[in-house]
C-alpha cells in the first residue's frame, strides 16, 4: 500500500492512522497519500488533529494504530532523529546559545553527514538560499521574527530531507510579512523540489500555496483536493463553511431529470422558492439537503419598473438590502429574502456598468465613486445565480473524495 | 412599500430612539449644576511619607546588618588583644593566622569536605531534579516530600540521627561521615534550583535537536545541558556555601581528627578569642565575596539573557 | 539521503526509550540511595532509640521503655514537672517572635529593593547577602563585642555620659532574640523579595484609582498576592530557629531565661551522653514543628489549601 494511484512512489503515506491521548481521540483513522514534490497542506480549526498528525510524521508521537510510511519505508517505532524528515517549528525553536551558523549546521554535525569543510559550504549555501548569507555570526535574539523563521528553514533544508514539515510557521508574522513569506516559501519549494507538508488554520494561506489540501475536523479528514476543487466543490457543509463564505439553506429535492434537480428551499413562514442544481450520484427525490451558494457567485440588480421576473435558466429571488459593507476591493450586501432568511452577496467594485446598475453613484457628499454600485439600504433588488454554482450537500455526512 | 414580508420591525427602532432621549432628558434635568460626588477619601499615606519610611527602614537594616561585620574587620587590625580600645594598626593577627597550624589544617579539611560534598550533591541533585520534573512514577509525591524534608527539619535532628546511624552500623566518625552528611542536606537545595530552571525550559528546543538528527544523548549534551548550566552552577555554589559554613550537623558527625573551620571557630569562640579569629573571618568574607562574584560570572546565561 | 534504519526498533537503546519508567528509575537511584540510607533510616533509628534506656556513649537495644517521654513531663519523684515544657514553649515563643520581627522588618525592605531599578536591585540583594557570608558564629561573636559589659555600646554610652553604669545586656532573652533576628533575616528577605519581584505593581495603581487607601491596598492587593513569599520566608525562619542552639549558646550562655530546646538536646547528646532522652526530645521537637507548619498553612493560606494537609 505504498504506491499512489499514479504509479509514483508516494512521499508520505498514512494508512488508518489513529492517535489517542488517554481517553480522547485526537486523530481518527485517517489515510493520506502525499506525492513526491507536492506542497500539501493540512487545514482545519484548532484542535482538529492536524498538528498531531504532523508530529506523528516527524516522529515525536507514535500512532496508536495504523501504519506510516515515508518514502515507501515503514517508520513505526523509528525515533525522530533517524527519520529523513525535518520540521520547521511554530516558534522556530532556534538554539539560543548558538549563533546562526551553528544552528544551521546542527543537523549535519549531529548525523556526521559530511566533512567539516563540506558542512561549512552547505551551511553557507542554505543561508544564501534564504537570503541571510551574511548573518552567520548573529545570535537568534538579534534577529527579527521573519529572519528567525528563515534561519529555521535553512536549518531544516540543509539536511536535504525527503519531506519538510512546517507547523504553522507564519503564524507569528504580521500581515504583510506573511504574504511575502507565502510567496517565498512557494518559490523555495519549487526550487528545492522536495515535499512540503504544511499545517495551518488559515484557509487563505492554504488556498494560495498548496498543490493539494486536506481539510480536517475533529481528528478526521473531510476532503482532500486541489484548492480550486476544495473551494468550488466542497463535499460537506463544514468544508463549505470553513473555506470562504457560503450561504446555506435547508431544502428538499422535489424533482429530478437527467442532469439537474429541483430543490424546494423553504422559508420559516411559508415563502419558498425553487432552485436548480446539477445532479450528482446518490441523489433521490424527497431527500433533505443543504443548499450552498457562495456570495461572489450571486449577482444583484435593481428592480426596474414592473420587473417581469423572466426565467433564463438562472436561480432567482427578490430581496431587500439590509446592510451594505464596503470592503475596498468588493462590497458585501446582506439581503433579506422572503421567508425570513438572508443572503450575503459579494460584488466586486469594478466600476464597470451593468444593466440596472448605474455606472456612477453619488454619495451624500455628491462625489462620484466609480466602484460603488449605488445600492443602498432598504433598496429592493433581484438576486440571480447560475445553477452550476449551486452546491447540494448532504445534511449529515461529509463524503470523503480523494 | 413592497408587499413582500421581510420580517420588518420598524416600530422597534423608533421606540429605542425615543427611550434614549427620555433618559438623556432626565439626566440633564436631574444633574444640573450638581457635581458627581465620590465617597469620602480613604486614609492614604502621602507618597513622600511612604517612601521615607521605606528608605529609613532599609537604611537602619543595612546599618545594623553591617555594623558587626565592619567592627569585625576593623578590629582584626587592632593591635590590642582584647577590649574595644583602638591601640594601633597592626597586621600581627594576620601573621599569627598564617602560622597557625590548627587553622591551616582545619581550613584544608573544610575545603575537602566542601569540594566532595558539592560535587556529589550537585550531580545527584541535578539527576533528581530531572527525574522529578520530567517523569511520573509511583510514589512521586512521597519522594518529593522526603527530599524536601532536609530543608525544613531542624539541623540538630539531622545531625544526631546520622550520629546514631553511624554508631548503629559501627562506622567511625571521620571526614567521610561529614561529607555524607553534607551531601544529604545539600541535595534538596541543588534540586530545587535546577528544577526551577527546568520548569521554564522550552522542550521544543530538544524536539528540534532530535528532529535534526541528534539522539537523546547528543541532545542532552548539546542543548539541554548548556542551557541548564547556570542553574547547575547556582546550585553548586549554594551547596558549597552551605557546606563551608555548616556547624550543627558537622558537630555531630565529625570524628576526632576531622575538625573543620566552623567547628574550630566554635570551640574558640566559646572559650574566648583572639583577634586572630577576626582576621580569619575577614579573609573568609573576602573569599566568599570572590566566590560569589565568580559564580555570577559563570552563571551568565549562554543564551545571552541576564541572570536574575 | 539518509537510509532509514529499521534496526532501530530493536536493541537496548530502543528498549530504554520505550520505557520512561526505567529512565526515571535510573535518574532517581542515587538520590534514592542517598536519602533512603542516610536520611530516612537514621530518622527511624532516632525513633527507635527514643524508646531505649540510657547507656552512655552507645545504644542499649535490649531495654525498651517509655521512660524518656515520661521524664519530659515529670521529675524524679514522678510529679508533673514543667521544666522541659517551658523550654519547648520558650523555643516556640522565640521562634514566633523572630519570625514576626523578621517579617515586619524584612517585608518593607524587600519591597523597597523590588521597587528599585534593575541595577540597584541586584546590587542591594548582593549587599544583603554579604553579611550572610561571614561565618555565622563569628557574626554572633561580633554581637558579643558590641553588647557585653566592656563592649562597644557600653563604651560609647559611658563616654557620651548617657549612662553612669554599664548596661548588663549579655545573656538576656532580648539579646538572644536580637541575635536570632540578626542571623535569620536574610532567610526571610530573599523569599519575600522573590515573591514581591513578580508582583505586578500596576495593580496598586489600579486599586488607588478605584479609591482604596494605602492600608486597604496593602491588605487586599499586595499582601494576598505576595503570600507565597511570606509563607516560604516564615517557614525558613521559624523552623531553624525552633531548633537552633548556637545563638542561645553564645549570647545566652544557656542561662535560665534563654535556654532553648536545641541546647537541651545538644547537652543530652554531647555532654550527658543520654542519647535516648535526646532522641525523645528530638521527636517531640519534630512533631511540634510539623504541627506548627500545619497550623500555619491553615491560617495563612485559608482552609482550601490547608485541607490538603
Amino acid at each position: 500500500m505504498n504506491k499512489s494511484t499514479e504509479g509514483a512512489v508516494s512521499s508520505v503515506e498514512l494508512v488508518g492512522i489513529s492517535k489517542k491521548f488517554g481517553d480522547s481521540l485526537a486523530v481518527d483513522n485517517i489515510s493520506l497519500s502525499i506525492r513526491e514534490g507536492e506542497f500539501f497542506s493540512l487545514l482545519g480549526p484548532s484542535g482538529c488533529g492536524k498538528t498531531t498528525t504532523l508530529r506523528m510524521i516527524a516522529g515525536f508521537e507514535q500512532p496508536t494504530s495504523g501504519q506510516l510510511y515515508i518514502a515507501g519505508q515503514p517508520v513505526a517505532g523509528v525515533p525522530a532523529f533517524r527519520r529523513n524528515v525535518n520540521t520547521v517549528f511554530q516558534n522556530y525553536a532556534l538554539f539560543p546559545h548558538m549563533d546562526v551558523t551553528d544552528n544551521v549546521a546542527f543537523g549535519l554535525e549531529a548525523t556526521h553527514a559530511a566533512s567539516k569543510t563540506e558542512i561549512a559550504s552547505r551551511v553557507q549555501d542554505a543561508l544564501d538560499l534564504v537570503r541571510l548569507g551574511n548573518y552567520g555570526k548573529r545570535r537568534p535574539r538579534q534577529l527579527s521574527g521573519g529572519q528567525q523563521q528563515r534561519v529555521a528553514l535553512a536549518r531544516a533544508l540543509v539536511n536535504r530531507p525527503a519531506v519538510l514539515l512546517l507547523d504553522e510557521p507564519l503564524g507569528a508574522l504580521d500581515q504583510k510579512l506573511r504574504k511575502e513569506m507565502q510567496i517565498e516559501l512557494k518559490h523555495l519549494q519549487s526550487q528545492v523540489g522536495i515535499t512540503f507538508i504544511f499545517v495551518t488554520h488559515d484557509q487563505e494561506e492554504a488556498l494560495t500555496m498548496s498543490d493539494r489540501i486536506a481539510v480536517m475536523s475533529n481528528g478526521k479528514v473531510l476532503q482532500v483536493d486541489s484548492p480550486a476543487a476544495i473551494y468550488e466543490r466542497p463535499n460537506c457543509k463544514f468544508v463549505a463553511d470553513f473555506i470562504g463564505q457560503s450561504n446555506f439553506f435547508a431544502g428538499r429535492i422535489t424533482g429530478m431529470d437527467s442532469d439537474s434537480v429541483t430543490v424546494a428551499v423553504g422559508g420559516s413562514d411559508g415563502g419558498s422558492f425553487a432552485v436548480q442544481a446539477p445532479r450528482t450520484n446518490g441523489m433521490q427525490a424527497g431527500q433533505e439537503v443543504t443548499v450552498a451558494v457562495r456570495p461572489e457567485k450571486i449577482g444583484l440588480r435593481r428592480v426596474v419598473g414592473s420587473d417581469a421576473i423572466h426565467s433564463n435558466g438562472l436561480n432567482r429571488t427578490p430581496g431587500r438590502i439590509q446592510r451594505v459593507i464596503y470592503m475596498g476591493t468588493s462590497t458585501q450586501y446582506v439581503v433579506d429574502i422572503p421567508g425570513g432568511s438572508t443572503l450575503t452577496v459579494e460584488r466586486q467594485n469594478s466600476g464597470i456598468a451593468e444593466p440596472n446598475l448605474p455606472r456612477f453613484a453619488r454619495n451624500t457628499q455628491g462625489i462620484d465613486l466609480p466602484g460603488d454600485s449605488g445600492l443602498v439600504e432598504h433598496e429592493e433588488v433581484v438576486l440571480e445565480w447560475s445553477p452550476a454554482v449551486t452546491l447540494l450537500l448532504d445534511k449529515l455526512r461529509c463524503r470523503l473524495r480523494q | 412599500m413592497s408587499a413582500i414580508n421581510y420580517n420588518d420591525k420598524p416600530g422597534q427602532m423608533n421606540a429605542a430612539i425615543v427611550a434614549k432621549e427620555q433618559v438623556a432628558g432626565h439626566a440633564q434635568a436631574g444633574s444640573g449644576a450638581q457635581a458627581i460626588s465620590r465617597p469620602p477619601a480613604r486614609l492614604a499615606l502621602p507618597a513622600w511619607l511612604g517612601n521615607l519610611l521605606l528608605k529609613s527602614n532599609a537604611l537602619v537594616v543595612f546599618l545594623v546588618l553591617y555594623l558587626p561585620v565592619v567592627i569585625l574587620i576593623v578590629f582584626s587590625f587592632n593591635a590590642a588583644r582584647s577590649g574595644v580600645n583602638w591601640t594601633g594598626f597592626s597586621l600581627d593577627w594576620y601573621n599569627k593566622l598564617l602560622h597557625d597550624g590548627n587553622i591551616g589544617s582545619a581550613a584544608i579539611k573544610t575545603l575537602i569536605v566542601a569540594g566532595f560534598a558539592t560535587a556529589i550533591s550537585t550531580i545527584i541533585g541535578t539527576m533528581t531534579a530531572l527525574a522529578l520534573e520530567r517523569h511520573k512514577f509511583v510514589g512521586k509525591v512521597v519522594f518529593e516530600g522526603v527530599m524536601y524534608l532536609p530543608i525544613i527539619i531542624p539541623e540538630i535532628v539531622m545531625g544526631l540521627s546520622l550520629l546514631l546511624f553511624f554508631r548503629a552500623v559501627g562506622v567511625d566518625l571521620s571526614l567521610v561521615t561529614v561529607i555524607i552528611a553534607h551531601v544529604v542536606f545539600c541535595i534538596p537545595f541543588v534540586a530545587v534550583i535546577v528544577r526551577a530552571r527546568l520548569a521554564d525550559f522550552d522542550r521544543r528546543l530538544e524536539e528540534a535537536a532530535m528532529d535534526l538528527g541528534a539522539d537523546e544523548l547528543a541532545t542532552f549534551r548539546k542543548v539541554t545541558l548548556p542551557l541548564l548550566m547556570p542553574a547547575i552552577i547556582g546550585g553548586a555554589v549554594m551547596a558549597f556555601t552551605l557546606s563551608i559554613d555548616d556547624v550543627i550537623v558537622t558537630q555531630f558527625t565529625a570524628g576526632v581528627g576531622s575538625t573543620t573551620l566552623p567547628l574550630y571557630i566554635y570551640s574558640q569562640v566559646r572559650v574566648g578569642i583572639t583577634p586572630v579569629i577576626n582576621a580569619l573571618s575577614t579573609i573568609m568574607l573576602v573569599a566568599s565575596i570572590g566566590l560569589v562574584l565568580t559564580s555570577l560570572f559563570l552563571q551568565r546565561d549562554p543564551a545571552g539573557k541576564k541572570v536574575k | 539521503m539518509k537510509q532509514l534504519d529499521i534496526k532501530e526498533n530493536r536493541g537496548l537503546a530502543a528498549w530504554v526509550r520505550r520505557r520512561p519508567g526505567v529512565q526515571a528509575a535510573g535518574l532517581l537511584l542515587p538520590g534514592l540511595i542517598a536519602f533512603g540510607l542516610f536520611f530516612v533510616i537514621p530518622l527511624l533509628i532516632v525513633v527507635g532509640v527514643s524508646f531505649t534506656a540510657k547507656k552512655a556513649g552507645t545504644v542499649d537495644w535490649t531495654h525498651w521503655t517509655l521512660n524518656n517521654y515520661v521524664s519530659l513531663v515529670t521529675n524524679f519523684a514522678g510529679d508533673f514537672d514543667p521544666l522541659y515544657l517551658n523550654i519547648f514553649l520558650r523555643s516556640l515563643w522565640f521562634a514566633l517572635l523572630t519570625t514576626v520581627i523578621c517579617l515586619l522588618v524584612g517585608y518593607p525592605l524587600a519591597y523597597f529593593i523590588a521597587r528599585r531599578g534593575e541595577k540597584w536591585r541586584a546590587a542591594l540583594i548582593l549587599l544583603i547577602m554579604i553579611p550572610f557570608w561571614t561565618n555565622f558564629l563569628v557574626r554572633t561573636y561580633a554581637l558579643q563585642l558590641i553588647f557585653r559589659k566592656e563592649g562597644l555600646l557600653n563604651s560609647l554610652l559611658l563616654d557620651g555620659h548617657i549612662i553612669k553604669q554599664p548596661l548588663d545586656m549579655m545573656f538576656t532573652p532580648g539579646l538572644v532574640l536580637f541575635g536570632l533576628v540578626y542571623g535569620y533575616l536574610p532567610f526571610m528577605v530573599l523569599p519575600l523579595y522573590a515573591s514581591i519581584e513578580k508582583f505586578d505593581f500596576s495593580l496598586l495603581e489600579a486599586a488607588q484609582d478605584l479609591g482604596a487607601g494605602t492600608f486597604r491596598t496593602l491588605r487586599k492587593v499586595l499582601l494576598p498576592l505576595t503570600m507565597p513569599g511570606v509563607v516560604a520566608g516564615s517557614i525558613l525562619v521559624f523552623i531553624p530557629v525552633v531548633g537552633s542552639y548556637v545563638t542561645s549558646d553564645l549570647l545566652g550562655a544557656q542561662s535560665s531565661g534563654t535556654l532553648m530546646v536545641g541546647n537541651t538536646i545538644e547537652n543530652q547528646f554531647l555532654k550527658s551522653q543520654n542519647w535516648p532522652l535526646g532522641s525523645a526530645m528530638s521527636l517531640v521537637l519534630m512533631a511540634v514543628v510539623l504541627l506548627a507548619i500545619i497550623i500555619y498553612f491553615r491560617v495563612a493560606r485559608g482552609d482550601k489549601k490547608g485541607a490538603a494537609l
